[in-house]
């Protein structure tokens, strides 16, 4: 006799009820979702099923429109005065709302001024992005985020002094290069390494490097001429100092930043600013979505989810058949619930990047006298990038980004004001640009960890910490889910909050399904 | 449709209040709209936050807290660049008048523990507690024997804090990351009585024993 899993399904449910079926449909595996893939939501009868949706961050945002196409009545409650948690565009007018900070945005009114100062650049294999870019069509354009013709500044290589990324890596190719050309004999590559092999071999190593005819590196018009080479003969511009690049920390990690698994040189960027897409879900879901509603309490019932939250200065109370989690999980370690120990433990242990972000109003766009157009200056510094806009070339003003993935950075940061700050950027930014001072009209910083309701960046897993939780975050307490990319092997990226959010979607629609069939 | 529905949808929220499917009931909230800021990061009932690194405040006598509040805001505390917490908390009390200080502090120590918000289990072994027991007499004299304060002396009710705040306190004055501003009579005094606790250890057991005392019987 042989079952089908359907029919093994209902076995379990007659004896061990709809809880039971469920349990074994995740033990007998029947919900794989492969990388990029959507949740198959099987649509049930209009309202029939509740769904509060704590956040309404991107992967909340997500829950909620697929949820209620499904036939789900859903409710979002977000704590903040906006949607979109980390996806956030400012723009003349806004608020910034850093705790103990409060500021404004100045720029000025126009559809070029404006700062991502969350997610900004789109890599084009995040396919669950991709699709929800498509089905909204919303406009993109090309993000410039390799470009060879900013600088790379280390305070102990070069005098100090920022270079061309073009020169550099010209030159550290170039040696490169030669030194292997001299190190590498025939005589040492052993069978099947042919005779031709081994001239391809050279061929490779003189291509890569520039080399001349003998296999030395003397320049490179990679790194630009030094004069000519328009009208008269161009003049290859004299080598660095090989010990100078090695000096540098540029090699360790910046250098191949682009080559990074979800970056690129061209990498996509919505038209106008990352918040189209909030704007676009924003259009297209019904169901109501209450900002400045801060939740209080989360209690997990036998069959169903308790929520109360404050709003308007009163405290109500939801109760529902499903909650999706989209609070992030130190926010939500501090919020009342009746959690088992461990899943509470889980929570207040993951901790959260402290990415940094500055936006500055240039009133010209001083780079492009420089020959930069888009893309990224790194320097040792706390100030790590500097960005310049890909859009709005030959515009009257831009937008400049400092950005800073580092936590030791971040935490200098922490006693500076927003005034303090600036200052300490346009120091920093002055080795690239000495008259940046100069320029700057207005600026806004966001350093996520001191950002209302977030009070910290992206989820920091390591491995161990994964092996640890990860599973168990992952997994329903009851018919609570916690959602977002911080329940990804993708924190910070928009992918992350999407794959997150359609698991939990295939697997919530699944169980009940399962349930309903029982 | 979804676009004509966009502009309707504070009416939508309104009905939701009043008669919808989710049937929600409002009641007042105890904490006032200007100090809902302090719930982010203490949580929501101020019953801390580890994760965040927010003390609880829930049980601490208003006294103490207008007294950490003002302490925060003439940089005897969170001035150390160490005290990251601490600096996260200094722009937060600065931006609080004198009067908003001694509100939100009357305020939180009138709050009433529900009994959901309670300190995580006490789970330490005997004997440490026995070595906690020792260290402590010397706190007793500020504290109390009973751990719950003393005003006159400044010392504030270590019974209703969480142990991880108790520890990485203890262990900020033992570095001299608190307890040190010129001008600091309070944390003076308390950076002398640390050195009573001469290891981490130390520090750990006595610890234990100040949340034995909370979890004995009256």
């Amino acid at each position: 006799m042989q079952f089908t899993r359907r029919q093994f399904l209902s076995a379990v449910g007659s004896v061990g009820g709809s809880a039971a079926v469920y349990q074994s449909a995740l033990a007998i595996g029947l919900m794989p979702l492969s990388l990029g893939d959507r949740a198959d939501i099987t649509p049930i009868p209009a309202g029939s099923r509740k769904v509060v949706i704590l956040g309404a961050g991107l992967a909340g945002l997500t829950c909620t429109y697929e949820l209620e196409k499904a036939g789900y009545e859903c409710i979002v409650l977000e704590a903040s005065h906006r949607i979109g948690g980390r996806i956030l565009t400012l723009r003349g007018g806004d608020t910034v709302d850093e705790m103990g900070h409060s500021q404004t945005c100045e720029f000025d009114e126009h559809p070029d001024l404006y700062f991502n100062a969350g997610p900004s650049r789109i890599p084009i294999h995040h396919h669950l992005l991709m699709h929800y870019l498509r089905i909204f069509q919303i406009p993109l354009e090309v993000f410039s985020n390799d470009n060879r013709n900013a600088w790379v500044h280390d305070t102990n290589a070069f005098g100090g002094k920022p270079v061309r990324i073009k020169e550099y890596l010209a030159d550290a190719r170039g040696f490169m290069a030669e030194l292997a050309s001299k190190s590498i004999r025939r005589e040492d590559l052993e069978a099947p390494f042919s005779e031709l092999d081994f001239e391809n071999l050279r061929g490779f190593l003189r291509n890569y490097g520039d080399l001349d005819t003998n296999a030395l590196y003397k320049g490179s018009p990679r790194s630009g001429y030094q004069s000519g080479g328009m009208l008269s003969p161009g003049i290859k511009k004299q080598p660095y100092d090989f010990r100078e690049i090695l000096k540098s920390s540029f090699w360790r990690d910046q250098m191949h930043f682009a080559e990074s698994e979800d970056q690129a040189a061209p990498m996509l960027t919505a038209t106008g600013g990352m918040d189209a897409i909030v704007k676009a879900f924003d259009r297209n879901i019904k169901s109501p979505i209450l900002t400045n509603a801060q939740v209080q309490n989360v209690q997990l019932r036998e069959n169903s989810v308790d929520v109360s939250y404050r709003y308007k200065g009163k405290v109500a109370q939801l109760h529902a058949d499903y909650c999706l989690n989209n609070i992030p999980m130190r926010i939500m370690a501090g919020i009342s619930n009746n959690f088992p120990g461990d899943y509470q433990q889980a929570l207040n242990t993951i901790p959260s990047n402290t990415f940094f972000k500055i936006g500055m109003q240039m009133k010209e766009r001083f780079w492009e006298r420089e020959d930069i157009y888009g893309g990224i200056s790194w320097t040792d510094q706390d100030l790590q990038q500097l960005w310049y806009p890909s859009h709005g070339t030959f515009g009257e003003r831009g937008i400049l980004v400092g950005y800073t993935f580092s936590s030791e950075a971040t935490n200098r940061f922490a006693r500076l004001n927003p005034e303090q700050l600036l200052e300490k950027i346009l120091n920093e930014a002055a080795v690239f640009h000495p008259a940046i001072r100069g320029y700057v009209e207005s600026a806004v910083s966001v350093p996520w960890h001191r950002m209302n309701h977030m009070m910290g960046c992206s989820a920091k897993w390591n491995d161990e910490l994964r092996t640890r939780w990860f599973r168990r975050l992952q997994q329903p307490v009851g018919r609570h889910y916690m959602i977002g990319d911080q329940i990804s092997y993708h924190p910070t990226w928009q992918e992350g909050a999407l794959s997150s959010a359609h698991h939990t979607l295939s697997d919530l629609t699944f169980r009940n399904s399962v349930e309903e069939s029982a | 449709m979804f676009n004509l529905l966009v502009p309707l949808r504070p009416l939508v929220i309104l009905c939701l209040l009043l008669i919808s499917a989710w049937d929600v009931q409002a009641e007042d909230h105890p904490v006032p709209d200007e100090f809902v800021y302090c719930t982010v990061c203490h949580g929501t009932l101020f019953s801390g936050n580890v994760a965040t690194g927010a003390p609880r405040l829930l049980g601490l006598s208003n006294w103490y807290i207008a007294a950490q509040l003002e302490s925060f805001s003439n940089g005897f505390r969170g001035g150390h660049r160490e005290d990251l917490a601490g600096i996260e908390m200094r722009p937060m009390a600065e931006m609080l008048s004198p009067e908003s200080q001694n509100e939100v502090s009357q305020l939180i120590s009138k709050l009433v523990n529900p009994g959901s918000a309670t300190l995580n289990a006490f789970t330490s072994p005997i004997e440490q507690i026995e070595k906690g027991r020792q260290h402590y007499r010397s706190c007793s004299v500020c504290h109390g024997t009973d751990g719950t304060g003393n005003r006159r002396l400044g010392a504030p009710n270590l019974i209703v804090q969480s142990d991880w705040y108790l520890i990485q306190q203890l262990v900020n004055y033992r570095q001299k990351i608190r307890g040190t501003a010129p001008g600091d009579e309070r944390g003076l005094q308390m950076s002398a009585a640390v050195a009573t606790l001469n290891t981490e250890q130390d520090i750990v057991d006595v610890v234990a024993y100040i949340r034995s005392i909370l979890s004995q019987p009256d």
